[in-house]
């Protein structure tokens, strides 16, 4: 009961500031909890489309471009995670791989808030998107003193990811993908030509990437047939340049439990950057209090 | 008046009575003709011959398109425009015509020629070569040899002459030809255009000719006329080998079936049926055809791979019709073919339609439709052949199911099914195996025996006093599924409905309780003490984590719980509620926990396997996984209250009942018996002292303790209660001296023990019994009377029993049961019964039969399973009340008692019927009855018999084997099967990386040859605009991850890991590629064969232990059998399965050990083999070889560090690198695993050399995704990096060989290399400029 009227308030809340959140995509209570507060300079031109009959992202597409940018933050106050090694522990390779303390990755929060490695991407092409073709420099994805560097890491379809090491002992990569093919390969020590992934299909969220020689590494992938993908840095920010005016539903997504948001309604308005602060309690980035 | 020729020859009469008698003879002879013309086959024949015509006339309407008329049209008048232009230039066409025809002349007069010569050549070469044989002198010789070359060299000359007369006529031609080009070449293309067409038609003409044809078809068919070779006549399949009995002899077989059935073989292209059987709208052949559906007789048979066809494995030519379908052959009518009804209904239709009767004269009528599958173990008598078949699939589930259910309940235990006689096969084969040694030996010395295979199916009584209690014993016996309704042991007692219809049954209520007690006493008096094993005395057991060992560690592969209802595994029983009856407390406990641990303590022949439950340590934590799942499963749960039993009750027993059924059994006159159970009675010994059957539970016995001349024998009882002393009789019951009595000497009461007073000629050896009578108890006459029942119901046909090792089955023999005599039946009552009962709710089966078929006939039955099964009990009614088999048989397993209706006045309590009833619904009963109705010991001529060798043989009884130890249950034996559709280009070749390696694509193939997905059959999806047809593939592969339930139905897709390596026209997909399944295109899964345990566990474990990554859950679980044979050598897979080791560490279960002959892990260990084409049962491995190893030294000369090592030695470097180290243990060290609940551990590459093919390992090391899927295993030697320049030249290739090549040599390499630890030089130039 408590939820539903806490749901029925926060709707009329983001209704009231024509912003969609939640009026269409809360499934349960785990969305409730949702707090988004907008620019009031950016708001301006937002039109609140009904949402149905939509193709794709965007609801419903006017002329021009624009950019989305925003930072995830984080309501609380910042669990501290055990490390996933601690220095000197007694592990396989371990002068390489207990030489410092390897930390839980699973949430990474900066002084203010800021979560880094949050995938707020568009699961599908939106209409009157311009065509570009992926880069054909490789996407970097490094391994360091037993940590994937990066930890999440958003990649075009057709963009090849080359695969490296740093560490002086062979790495195991291996992609864990649902729409692609798997891709299990070593990676010799210290190589930087290493090996190449090609992602041919796009994927619906991200991915895990393992090590299966050292079980605590992990790493996060999503392949995109499209630009409109971004990782939030250190400082829990990120930017979508070159979105078509229109509604947009963004996935917000983080590996403590998946989808922090399914549907995040935004509205781009044509050479507007329109921007937005999320903010997430403790319990949607599944970490104990 | 003297007699005149008037007188005698009235010359006027005499004409008259001619005439009329010559007309009369006339008519008779046209009615004869007439009569013997009408045969009802006549009709048929012709209409199917028009069906045929009309058919093909339809064809030929379907070829003439506008398309093809078009063309026609087109080409005639081209060629008319070319018949025209020649005409304008007539003289020319006719000189060069008349040119043509001098050229061709002369070129035939000079080819003549020619010949002619060639002839006199070939004289003047024989001459010679004559004249070289008989030594003719020289000059003759060269005479001959001049003659010879002068006949060469005018045969010269005339060649030369031929051949020019064959170019001036080519040329000739070629001048023609030029001319007429045009016109001939629109001839040819109208010719070829016509070509189908012309041949349909000429196949129509000869059916149904037109013109004179015509009318000369139609007069064949007249009568008298007819019998010259007319087209309608009577078809005949011969078959001498296939004879059939008819009254005393046996007589070669002939089938006129396809005298009317004329469609059974014809098939068209696809191997389909050219005129599938079905039921169209009308009689009109116009309908058939329209809508393909086409009635008997003019349908063609189903399955044409299976039967009839040429290419099939049953072709007519060879097997006719009746050895399947049984009926007269002979018989060229509806009746007289012996045609069967399969239901009531059918029949009133048949009389209708074809005045049909039952031929009472013909004794073995055709098999009604739902026996068909009957027949097939009439050569089948393995049968499990007909349930899989790589070729055929699932070719006669009724009759394998029937089979499987008498496998299940153990019919076997009381009715044997002996499948030999005098040594030759006569059908299916299921029989006890021996019981004891010597009837084992027996079997295996006379080759004209064969031993049975089937093991008790219940479990065994031996040691039962350490299970369970007198009052459970009593409480399960009176109705097994009061406490478990899914058992199979069957319900002996309370079965007296028949009798109480009448008045009710006290002799059955007084005299079943008493039994009860009866066999629960003997039981617990005969059983041994067990020796069980108990967990450590500090041990607290943890039902919670037992809880979680009973799911994972392999229980739930054939026992459900319901903790755990997504199981439903029924192979051992269910044990939800176990707790209840086995001993209160400790005793119960420690029983429990010896049996899990150690199941053959119990019993030597169980089939409950050894799952390794050892006691191991998980971090701080001891853990004694037996001890967990027994404390678990003695747990009580204390929400279940529908359990109405205690230990603590024990029955009473009515002492005077105890007595009366007592006297019912003994063998003895009236007096004999009084005197015996009167107070202190005695069982009276006979003359020989020899105490046979029973009886002998009603003396006191004793046995020699040590032979020899100072025998001393131990009494189990109390000597001074008999009354044994100086002077007794003893009377020897085994040994030498059986049947003789022996006076005692002396005996020591205190000890037990006595000495004889006779001197023995032949001492008694230990162990040697004898008898002695005393006063009787009541703990005697209970066990006697326990005794008697267990020997008159067979209790020890399903369990072993203490004092029954040799008692023979007690039921009639089934093996020819589907050929007993029906005037042998004895049916009794069982009409009045069925008439006024019947069914459960106590109403009329009668009544049931005729609802079912007026309800029939007004089709008013909602469901067509509904309408099966209500015309399925009519049929089986109908076929009792006509003393038929199968409603015998149908009556005798629904209520097995109930052909005792009204007997009681005419049988004594112990004469009833035995027969218990078993928890079979309908439909089993009917597959039961297809194959006992199908036992009919008359096996054709040997070379009919399915006797398949090789790989067919082996996969055969290898199938056997995974039913008996239910293999399936963990493992999957054949991949599940996705069929959907694709839209063109959607599938793209699984690209080859430049981490691969081009040449293991090559060994891959090898191990996993290609099969086309291609399925030939469509689907349509989307709606309007978006509507389109894709062609539908299959594969197989395992399931990845099911569609997100939040998307959009067009947006869920299903994901598959791809197994095989699959092609779809040029598009080639490798094994561990991604399938990606939209479920608007998905037309079916098939679920895997064998498995569903290892699917539940890793849905679990996805849950429980690997954070929802299927790839890892799947290697804690049972592995899929894919490939199984191409991957492990043979004699590993035979010492495996006989003692199984771990291999892997990963799992979270082992593999259990089997109760397993060393047979049968040979029959297993060769099927993997079978199944999968690879060679067996002994494999070679050539990377052994010297020749093999100095090959591979020569080869690398170059590379191998300058010539100082050899090829193994850098092998087996490469193998000790950094590398393989990180997850496996290998050549004296352990792998480092820091978390085991997280690290990955491989299997110890110690055993590979024997457990592994190196073909498989070859294409396993260079890319491990390629063979399965799910491995963690990466692509460790990818091409293109440089791990190890040092070793084998840096080729990372000929790395993977060496790897592959070390682990075959392993145990060469520790003898001779020893522990060896590998450290890569660090590279000493700067990284190649990267990306930095």
């Amino acid at each position: 009961m408590r939820n539903n009227v806490r749901m029925w308030s926060t709707a009329l809340l983001a209704c009231g500031t024509m912003v969609l959140v939640g009026c269409g995509g809360n499934r349960g209570g785990a969305d409730t909890e949702t707090t988004v507060t907008l620019k009031p300079s950016t708001s301006a031109g937002g039109t609140a489309s009904g949402g149905s009959g939509d193709n794709g992202g965007a609801a419903s597409v006017a002329e021009g471009f624009g950019t989305f940018k925003g930072r995830v933050r984080f309501q609380g106050t910042v669990p501290s995670l055990a490390v996933k090694v601690s220095q000197g522990a007694a592990i396989k390779d371990a002068d390489i791989c207990a030489a410092v303390d390897v930390p839980d990755e699973s949430l990474v929060v900066n002084s203010d808030g800021g979560v880094a490695n949050v995938f707020v991407y568009l699961q599908k092409v939106p209409k009157g998107a311009k065509k570009t073709e992926p880069s054909e420099e490789p996407v970097i994805f490094d391994q360091k003193g037993c940590r994937f560097i990066p930890h999440a890491l958003v990649v075009r379809v057709g963009q090849p990811v080359r695969v490296v090491s740093g560490d002086q002992i062979a790495h195991n990569t291996h992609t864990l993908p649902t729409r692609n093919s798997e891709s299990n390969n070593i990676v010799e020590r210290g190589s930087r030509t290493g090996f190449m992934v090609n992602y041919t299909k796009t994927e619906n969220v991200p991915f895990r990437v393992i090590c299966d020689f050292h079980s605590w590494m992990l790493a996060y992938h999503l392949a995109l047939d499209h630009p409109f993908g971004a990782v939030t840095d250190a400082n829990g920010e990120f930017e979508i340049p070159d979105l078509p005016a229109g509604e947009h539903k963004f996935v917000v997504w983080h590996e403590g439990s998946g989808f922090l948001t399914r549907n995040l309604k935004i509205t781009i308005t044509a050479d507007q950057t329109t921007e937005q602060k999320i903010d997430y309690p403790l319990e949607k980035f599944g970490v104990a209090p | 008046m003297p007699a005149t020729d008037k007188f005698v020859h009235d010359l006027k009469k005499v004409h008259v009575v001619f005439a009329v008698s010559a007309f009369a003879l006339l008519a008779v002879t046209i009615w004869m003709m007439a009569a013997d013309h009408n045969d009802p086959w006549r009709p048929i024949q012709k209409k199917g011959f028009n069906l045929d015509a009309e058919r093909t006339s339809r064809e030929i309407d379907l070829a003439k398109d506008d398309e093809f008329l078009t063309k026609q049209q087109q080409l005639e008048q081209q060629r008319a425009a070319a018949d025209d232009s020649l005409e304008a230039i007539q003289t020319q066409v006719d000189d060069l015509t008349a040119q043509f025809d001098e050229a061709d002349r002369l070129f035939g007069v000079a080819e003549a020629h020619e010949k002619e010569r060639r002839e006199y050549l070939g004289v003047a070469r024989a001459n010679y070569d004559i004249g070289v044989r008989d030594n003719l002198p020289a000059t003759e010789l060269e005479r001959l040899k001049q003659k010879f070359n002068a006949e060469q060299d005018q045969v010269d000359v005339l060649a030369l002459q031929t051949e020019r007369r064959q170019t001036d006529r080519n040329e000739a031609l070629q001048a023609l030809g030029d001319l007429t080009k045009e016109r001939d070449g629109f001839v040819a293309q109208l010719t070829e255009l016509q070509s189908e067409t012309a041949a349909l038609e000429k196949s129509r003409q000869q059916i149904a000719p037109t013109g004179l044809s015509g009318i000369k078809r139609t007069l064949m068919e007249w009568p008298i006329i007819d019998g010259f070779n007319s087209h309608l006549r009577i078809h005949q399949d011969w078959l001498p080998d296939l004879e059939q009995v008819l009254g005393m002899t046996s007589t070669a077989r002939f089938d006129r079936c396809r005298t009317c059935h004329m469609n059974v073989d014809k098939i068209e292209s696809g191997n389909l049926p050219a005129y599938p059987f079905g039921h169209p709208s009308s009689e009109s052949i116009d309908d058939w055809i329209d809508e393909n559906k086409y009635p008997h007789p003019y349908a063609t048979h189903p399955r044409p791979d299976l039967y009839l066809t040429a290419s099939s494995p049953h072709p007519v030519g060879t097997f006719g019709c009746t050895i399947c379908h049984e009926g007269q052959g002979s018989g060229t009518d509806f009746t007289n073919a012996a045609h069967y009804f399969n239901d009531p209904h059918e029949y009133h239709e048949w009389q209708d339609e074809h005045g049909f009767k039952t031929n009472h004269f013909w004794e073995y009528p055709m098999y009604p439709k739902r026996f068909q599958e009957a027949s097939c173990i009439k050569c089948h008598h393995r049968v499990i052949e007909l349930a899989t078949n790589p070729e055929f699939g699932e070719s006669a589930p009724k009759v394998v199911e029937g089979y499987d259910l008498i496998k299940r309940y153990g019919c076997f235990g009381c009715h044997e099914i002996n499948g030999y006689k005098n040594g030759d096969p006569i059908g299916p084969d299921i029989r006890l195996e021996p019981q004891t040694e010597e009837q084992k030996q027996k079997v295996d010395s006379d080759p004209s025996l064969f031993a049975g295979e089937m093991r008790k199916v219940g479990p065994s009584f031996r040691h039962v006093g350490d299970k369970t209690s007198d009052a459970w014993l009593q409480f399960w016996t009176e109705e097994p599924m009061r406490f478990r309704p899914t058992t199979r042991m069957p319900q002996f007692f309370g079965l007296s409905d028949q009798f109480k219809a009448h008045g009710g049954d006290e002799t059955a209520e007084t005299f079943e309780p008493v039994e009860i007690a009866g066999i629960a006493h003997y039981l617990l008096d005969k059983s041994e003490p067990l020796d069980l094993v108990h967990p450590d005395e500090n041990y607290e057991p943890n039902a919670e984590r037992g809880k979680e060992l009973f799911a994972t560690r392999g229980c739930l592969g054939c026992h459900s719980h319901k903790d755990f209802p997504d199981i439903t595994e029924d192979f051992g029983p269910e044990l939800s509620r176990v707790y209840a009856k086995l001993l209160p407390g400790k005793a119960g406990f420690d029983w429990l926990y010896t049996w899990v641990k150690d199941p053959m303590r119990h019993h030597p022949r169980t089939k409950m396997p050894n799952l390794f439950l050892e006691p191991y340590t998980l971090g701080e934590v001891h853990i004694d996984p037996a001890a967990d799942i027994a404390a678990y499963l003695t747990t009580k749960d204390e929400q279940d209250t529908s359990l109405e039993f205690s230990h603590a009750t024990k029955n009473t027993v009515d002492e005077s009942a105890l007595l009366d059924l007592t006297r019912l059994h003994l063998p003895l006159s009236a007096d004999d018996k009084n005197a015996v159970l009167a107070d202190g009675g005695q069982f009276p010994l006979d003359a020989s002292g020899t105490v046979k059957g029973d009886e002998v539970e009603l003396v006191f016995r004793g046995s020699a303790v040590a032979g020899g001349d100072q025998t001393t024998f131990k009494a189990d009882f109390d000597a001074t209660a008999v009354g044994l002393g100086p002077n007794s009789e003893l009377a020897w019951t085994s040994g030498k001296n059986r049947g003789r009595k022996y006076k005692v000497a002396s005996f020591n009461s205190g000890a037990g023990s006595l000495t004889l007073a006779d001197a023995l000629n032949e001492p008694p050896a230990a162990g040697d019994t004898f008898v002695v009578n005393g006063p009787i108890t009541h703990d005697m006459l209970l066990n006697y009377v326990g005794r008697r029942s267990i020997s008159r119901f067979g209790c020890y046909g399903c369990h072993d029993i203490p004092g029954f090792k040799e008692a023979r089955p007690i039921g009639t023999t089934l093996q020819a049961w589907g050929r007993k005599e029906t005037s042998k039946l004895a049916p009794e009552h069982i009409e009045h019964w069925l008439h006024h009962h019947g069914e459960p709710d106590g109403s009329s089966t009668h009544d049931r039969a005729q609802e079912a078929v007026r309800r029939a006939e007004a089709d008013e039955f909602a469901t067509e399973e509904d309408e099966q099964n209500e015309l399925s009990a009519a049929y089986f009614y109908e076929s009792l009340s006509h003393h038929g088999r199968a409603g015998f048989l149908w009556q005798k397993l629904r209520q097995p008692r109930s052909y005792d209706y009204e007997k009681a006045d005419t049988k004594r309590y112990d004469e009833r019927l035995r027969m218990p009833k078993f928890p079979l619904d309908e439909q089993q009963i009917e597959a039961i009855a297809t194959f006992v109705l199908g036992l009919v010991a008359e096996p054709p001529s040997s070379e009919y018999l399915y006797k398949p060798e090789g790989p067919a043989h082996d996969r055969v009884e290898g199938e056997l084997l995974i039913n008996k130890y239910n293999c399936a249950a963990c493992h999957i034996l054949d991949l599940p099967e996705v069929e959907y559709g694709v839209g063109p280009d959607e599938l793209v070749s699984t690209p080859i990386t430049p981490a691969d390696h081009p040449a293991a694509i090559e060994k891959l193939l090898e191990l996993n040859p290609p099969r086309s997905g291609k399925t030939g059959k469509t689907i349509e999806v989307g709606e309007g605009d978006d509507k389109q047809t894709l062609s539908v593939i299959n594969f197989h592969g395992l399931l990845f991850q099911r569609p997100d339930a939040e998307l959009d139905l067009e947006d869920r897709e299903h994901y598959f890991d791809l197994w095989e390596t699959l092609d779809v026209d040029d598009v080639r997909l490798l094994p561990g590629s991604r399938m990606i399944v939209p479920e608007a295109s998905l037309v079916s899964e098939k679920p895997a064969r064998g498995g569903k345990f290892a699917e539940w566990l890793v849905e679990r474990l996805m849950k429980t232990t690997t954070q929802g990554t299927r790839a890892l859950a799947w290697q804690k679980s049972p592995p899929p059998l894919y490939r199984e044979g191409v991957k492990v050598q043979t004699p590993w897979l035979y010492e495996f399965l006989l003692d199984p080791g771990r291999i892997r560490h990963e799992t979270v279960l082992r593999m259990p050990k089997f109760n397993m002959s060393p047979d049968e892990a040979k029959t297993l260990a060769n099927y993997f083999a079978a199944v999968d084409g690879a060679g067996y049962p002994y494999q070679h491995i050539d990377q052994r070889e010297p020749q093999y190893i100095e090959m591979k030294n020569r080869e690398l000369e170059d590379v191998l560090a300058g010539g100082n090592e050899k090829y193994l030695t850098q092998s087996w470097k490469t193998l000790n690198a950094p590398l393989c180290i990180k997850c496996h243990s290998l050549a004296g060290r352990t792998v480092k695993v820091a978390d085991p609940k997280k690290d990955v551990r491989g299997p110890d590459l110690d055993g590979i050399s024997r457990r592994i093919r190196p073909d498989w390992l070859l294409v396993w090391l260079f890319k491990p995704q390629w063979v399965t899927p799910y491995t963690s295993m990466p692509a460790n030697f990818p091409a293109g990096q440089d791990q190890f320049p040092d070793l084998l030249g840096g080729n990372a290739s000929d790395q993977i060989v060496g790897v592959r090549d070390a682990l075959m040599n392993y145990y060469r390499l520790i003898e001779t290399e020893g522990v060896t630890i590998y450290e890569p030089p660090t590279p000493t130039a700067a990284p190649p400029a990267g990306e930095e």
